[in-house]
C-alpha cells in the first residue's frame, strides 16, 4: 500500500522519513507526494499538525502531536470515539451509552464539572467541526450538537425539546432511498454523510461566508460528484476529498495550503485529482484540517 | 543624520526588539518542564495555543530577527551579495511571511468558534503577534527602511509612488488588523508595541515628504508641518478635483421634533449630581437630559476641526487607517453586515463622494474582511449605508481621542436602572468611548444599554427618540435570535411605524392585513416619548435602560461616553 499527500506540512506531518537535520523551514507539498509505502497502511487520525498512521510494523507519527492525543485520551481519539472542537469543547463516548462533554482539555484534565448526553446507543463514530459534533450509530442514526449560532450546521430544526446544545437526530438522514448512513465526516462548519448505497449528503454552512457546495443548506441534501457513485469521503476545514466507485479522486474547496493537490487558488467545482499510479488502486482518502491523503494497495491485490 | 533616517533606525530597532521578545516568550513556553501538562497552561500564556503553534510562532520569530541582522550586517559592511544568496534569501522570507498568515489565519478560525467574550486571550495574542512579525517583514522589503543601495528596497519592483503607496497601505493594514480583530493582545508586544511602530511608520512617512520638498531643517515649525499634512493628503487625490472644506450639511430627510427633551445650559458636575439625585418621580429616576455648551472645550470643535474631511484624513493617516463599518440600515435587517475598509475608501464611498479623491488602483485583495461579501454581491441600485458605528476608534487612533474631553458628568456616581437593577455591569474603570460616523440615514434602532450614556454632538444633526423602561412590556423586546441574545433591543422599527421609512424585509416574513398594522401603530403612537434633534456642541444624557433610537440626518459624528 502506498500513501500519498499534499497540503500543509509546516510541522512536516505530511511526511514520515525523517528528512536531514537541516532546520530549514518546509514549503506545503502542492501536488500528491507518495509519503510512505508499507504491506498495512491505516490512517488513524490527520489533525491541523500532526498525522498517526497505523502500519505492519506499528504506529507511525508525523508532526507535532495534539495535546489530547498526549493523554489519556489518544485511544479514543485515534478511534473516532472522542473529538475536540474547534472551540475547544471535548466529547467522549464510553463505549456503551453515554457521551459525556466538557469544556476543555483542562477541564477534563481536572475532572471539573462536565455535560453527560444518555442514551447515545452503539456509537460507531464522533467527529468535531468548528463549533459542534456529529455522531454516527451502527444503526445509521445521525446525532448533532453545538453552538447555536450555526444552526445550519446542526442539519435539524432547533426546538425547546431537541435544543441546539444537546443531541439531536437528524431525521433527514432516516430512510433515505440508497439506506442507512454508514460513514460521517465534519470539518470547518460543513458536514458529510454517506449511504450504504454510495449517495453523499451534506449540509452546514456559515452565515457570512461562501460555501464550499453552492447548494449548501441546514438540509442534508445529496452531493453530486460526476454523477458517480461514493465509496469514500472526508472532510477539512475548508475543502472535500471523495473516492467514487471508478477509482478517481474529487476535491473541492480553498487551496490556500496545497490541500486539493492542484495548482489551483480554490476549486468552485468537484475537480479530479489526477492521480493514476500505475499498478495502484486507490482505495481511501482522508483530510486534515488542511492537508488531503490518498491511501492506494497494489492492483494486483484488489 | 536626516530626520526620516532617525526615525527609520527606531523603527528597525522597535522590530528587532519584537522578534526578540516573541521568540523568548515562545522558548520559555516550550522549555517548560511538562509542558504537555494541560494543567501547566495558563489562562493568558500562549502556551494555550498548544506547543505545535507556538513552536511555529518562534521559529518565524528567529527568522525575522536573523533577516534583520543579516541586513543590519549588509548594510555596514557594504558586502555584495551574490544572486545565489539573494534568492535564497527571497525564498526564506517569502515563506516566513505564508507562514505567518498561517498562523494568523488558524488563530482567526478560533475567533468565530468561540463567542467572543468567552475567546481565549492567547489566540488573540497569536494573531497579534503573527501580525506584528509580518510588519516586520514587510517593513524590511518597504522603502521605509535602511537601504543597502538605492533601488534594493522597494516592496516588488520598481520604487514607483505607487507602490510606495502600496507598501505603506499594507504596512497599515496589518497592524490595524491586530489592533481591530485581535484588540492587540499580549503583555510585551500587543497595542503598546503596535502604536509605537504605527507612529515611527508616520513620522518616517512625514519626514520623507517633507525631505522632498525642503531640507531637513525646516520640519519643526508647526504652520509649515501642518501645511504639508494638508498637501500630503491633497496629493492623495491625484484627479485634480479639489476636496470640499467641511461635510456638507444637507439632511435628505428630518422628522419633526413632537415631545422635546429638556434643554440646560452648560451644567456644573455638582449640578449634574443633584439631577440625577433629585428626579421627578423617584419610581422613574432621572430623566433624558440635553446639555448646551458643555463641549466648548473640545478640540474637535474648535482647533482640531473634525467635521473637515481633510483633517479626519490626515489623522488617520492620510485615510489609511482600517475601520469597521456595518453596511446595510440597522443592524436588525436581513443582509446586513460589518466589513472592514480604509478610513479613506469610507469617507470617500460612503460619506461624501467629493471629500476625497479615489484611491490608486492597486487595490491590497481584501482576504481578511469581518465577513466576506454576502452571497449576493452584485453591487445594489443605490449604495447601501454605512456607518462606523459603536467602535473603539479613540482606542485605536490616540491621535483623535485628544480632540475630545471626557464630560464631568461621567464622574458623577449615577443611580441604578429604576426598574431591573439585574441588568447592571461590573463597574467600569474608567468611561467606555465608542465612535459614531456616517452619512445622512444611518439607524439604530430602538433599544437600551445596560449603561449610563452621554451622547455627545460633533458633526452633523441627529434625531433621538426615547422610551422610559417603565415601557418594557409594549416595547416588543426580542428574545434569543440565532443563538445570540438580543433582548435588549425591540422589534419596532420607529422609521417604519411612523411612516418616515418603508418597511423592509419582514422578520419572520409574515403577512399581516392591514387592520392589524393599523392596530399596530395605534398601539405604538398610544406610548409616551420625548425627542430632539442634536445639535453640534450638545451633549445628551441617556439613563441606564432608556431604550433609544437614533438616527443620522446629516453627515453625523458622534462620541458616546459609557459610564456606571
Amino acid at each position: 500500500m502506498n500513501l500519498y499527500s499534499a497540503g500543509f506540512n509546516a510541522w512536516q506531518q505530511l511526511q514520515f522519513s525523517s528528512l536531514s537535520d537541516s532546520k530549514d523551514e518546509l514549503d506545503d507539498i502542492a501536488s500528491f507526494q507518495r509519503v510512505l509505502s508499507d504491506k498495512l497502511i491505516n490512517i488513524q487520525y490527520a489533525s491541523l499538525t500532526c498525522t498517526i498512521v497505523e502500519t505492519s510494523t506499528g504506529i507511525r507519527y508525523a508532526g507535532s502531536v495534539d495535546e489530547g492525543v498526549e493523554t489519556g485520551l489518544k485511544q479514543k481519539l485515534l478511534s473516532s470515539k472522542a473529538a475536540v472542537a474547534g472551540n475547544g469543547v471535548i466529547a467522549i463516548y464510553d463505549g456503551h451509552d453515554t457521551i459525556t462533554q466538557h469544556t476543555s482539555l483542562l477541564q477534563y484534565a481536572e475532572s471539573g464539572t462536565s455535560q453527560v448526553f444518555p442514551d447515545m446507543h452503539n456509537i460507531i463514530q464522533l467527529i468535531a467541526y468548528e463549533t459542534g459534533f456529529v455522531a454516527l450509530s451502527g444503526d445509521g442514526e445521525v446525532w448533532t450538537w453545538g453552538d447555536e449560532r450555526y444552526a445550519a450546521t446542526l442539519g435539524r430544526e432547533i426546538t425547546a425539546a431537541s435544543p441546539a446544545e444537546r443531541p439531536g437526530l437528524v431525521g433527514d438522514l432516516q430512510d433515505l432511498p440508497s439506506g442507512k448512513i454508514r460513514k460521517i465526516a465534519a470539518g470547518g462548519y460543513t458536514l458529510l454523510a454517506l449511504t450504504e448505497g454510495h449517495d453523499l449528503y451534506a449540509w452546514g454552512g456559515h452565515p457570512a461566508r461562501q460555501p464550499i457546495l453552492e447548494w449548501l443548506s441546514s438540509s442534508p441534501s445529496p452531493v453530486d460528484v460526476d454523477e458517480s457513485d461514493i465509496l469514500d469521503c472526508s472532510m477539512g476545514e475548508t475543502h472535500i476529498i471523495v473516492l467514487n466507485m471508478a477509482g478517481d479522486v474529487y476535491v473541492i474547496g480553498e487551496n490556500t495550503n496545497g490541500q486539493l493537490g492542484l495548482p489551483l487558488e480554490r476549486a468552485t467545482k468537484w475537480t479530479m485529482v489526477p492521480l493514476c499510479p500505475e499498478e495502484e488502486a486507490i482505495v481511501g482518502v482522508k483530510a486534515g484540517q488542511r492537508s488531503s491523503f490518498i491511501i492506494t494497495k497494489n492492483a494486483h491485490f484488489i | 543624520m536626516t530626520t526620516a533616517t532617525l526615525y527609520k533606525t527606531q523603527l528597525i530597532k522597535h522590530c528587532i526588539e519584537a522578534a526578540s521578545t516573541i521568540h523568548d516568550e515562545c522558548a520559555k513556553i516550550l522549555s517548560a518542564k511538562d509542558q504537555y501538562d494541560p494543567v501547566v497552561i495558563t489562562e493568558t500564556s500562549l502556551a494555550g495555543c498548544g506547543p505545535a503553534l507556538v513552536d511555529l510562532l518562534s521559529r518565524q520569530a528567529n527568522i525575522v530577527h536573523s533577516l534583520y541582522q543579516n541586513e543590519g550586517q549588509t548594510a555596514s559592511s557594504k558586502v555584495i551579495i551574490t544572486d545565489q544568496e539573494e534568492t535564497r534569501t527571497l525564498q526564506i522570507y517569502n515563506l516566513a511571511l505564508k507562514r505567518l498568515e498561517d498562523i494568523a489565519s488558524i488563530a482567526y478560525t478560533k475567533f468565530y468558534a468561540y463567542l467572543f467574550k468567552d475567546l481565549p486571550v492567547y489566540w488573540r495574542q497569536l494573531y497579534t503577534d503573527a501580525r506584528i512579525l509580518k510588519f516586520c517583514l514587510l517593513l524590511l522589503r518597504s522603502p521605509y527602511t535602511i537601504q543597502r543601495e538605492p533601488d534594493i528596497g522597494s516592496c516588488h519592483d520598481a520604487v514607483a509612488s505607487t507602490h510606495k503607496h502600496d507598501c505603506l497601505d499594507e504596512l497599515v493594514r496589518t497592524l490595524d488588523l491586530a489592533l481591530i480583530l485581535a484588540g492587540a493582545a499580549g503583555e510585551r508586544t500587543g497595542r503598546g508595541w503596535i502604536d509605537r511602530a504605527l507612529e515611527l511608520l508616520r513620522l518616517i512617512w512625514v519626514a520623507e515628504s517633507e525631505d522632498g520638498k525642503t531640507s531637513a531643517d525646516d520640519d519643526n515649525r508647526p504652520s509649515k508641518r501642518a501645511k504639508l499634512v494638508e498637501d500630503l493628503v491633497a496629493s492623495n487625490t491625484g484627479d485634480g478635483r479639489v476636496p470640499i472644506a467641511t461635510f456638507s450639511t444637507n439632511e435628505p430627510f428630518t422628522p419633526p421634533v413632537t415631545h422635546p427633551i429638556k434643554k440646560l445650559e452648560a451644567l456644573s458636575i455638582d449640578e449634574f449630581q443633584t439631577y440625577m439625585d433629585r428626579p421627578g418621580d423617584p419610581k422613574l429616576g432621572p430623566g433624558p437630559l440635553i446639555i448646551r455648551n458643555s463641549l466648548n472645550e473640545w478640540p474637535a470643535l474648535s482647533t482640531h476641526p473634525w467635521n473637515r474631511p481633510s483633517y479626519l484624513l490626515s489623522q488617520t493617516f492620510g485615510g489609511r487607517r482600517l475601520v469597521p463599518v456595518e453596511i446595510g440600515r440597522s443592524y436588525v435587517d436581513e443582509g446586513w453586515g460589518q466589513k472592514l475598509i480604509t478610513f479613506g475608501e469610507f469617507m470617500r464611498e460612503y460619506i461624501d463622494h467629493t471629500s476625497c479623491s479615489p484611491v490608486s488602483s492597486n487595490r491590497i485583495s481584501n482576504n481578511t474582511q469581518l465577513n466576506p461579501e454576502p452571497h449576493n454581491s452584485t453591487t445594489p441600485p443605490h449604495k447601501p449605508t454605512a456607518y462606523l458605528a459603536q467602535h473603539q476608534l479613540f482606542t485605536q487612533l490616540p491621535s483623535l481621542r485628544n480632540d475630545i474631553l471626557i464630560p464631568d458628568y461621567c464622574y458623577t456616581l449615577p443611580p441604578p436602572h429604576p426598574t431591573d437593577p439585574s441588568i447592571a455591569q461590573p463597574e467600569l474603570s474608567a468611561p467606555l468611548l465608542n465612535a459614531w460616523f456616517g452619512p445622512p440615514g444611518t439607524i439604530s434602532p430602538l433599544h437600551n444599554d445596560p449603561y449610563h450614556n452621554v451622547l455627545a454632538q460633533v458633526v452633523g444633526r441627529k434625531y433621538v427618540r426615547l422610551y422610559a423602561p417603565l415601557f418594557v412590556s409594549r416595547l416588543a423586546a426580542r428574545g434569543r435570535e440565532n443563538g445570540v441574545e438580543m433582548g435588549n433591543t425591540s422589534t419596532l422599527d420607529v422609521g417604519v411605524l411612523e411612516g418616515w421609512d418603508e418597511r423592509a424585509g419582514e422578520d419572520g416574513g409574515e403577512l399581516e392585513n392591514a387592520e392589524a398594522i393599523e392596530e399596530k401603530i395605534a398601539e405604538f403612537k398610544a406610548l409616551p416619548f420625548v425627542d430632539c434633534i442634536l445639535e453640534p456642541g450638545d451633549a445628551l444624557y441617556i439613563p441606564i435602560g432608556w431604550w433609544h433610537y437614533v438616527r443620522g440626518l446629516s453627515v453625523s459624528f458622534s462620541v458616546s461616553f459609557w459610564w456606571n
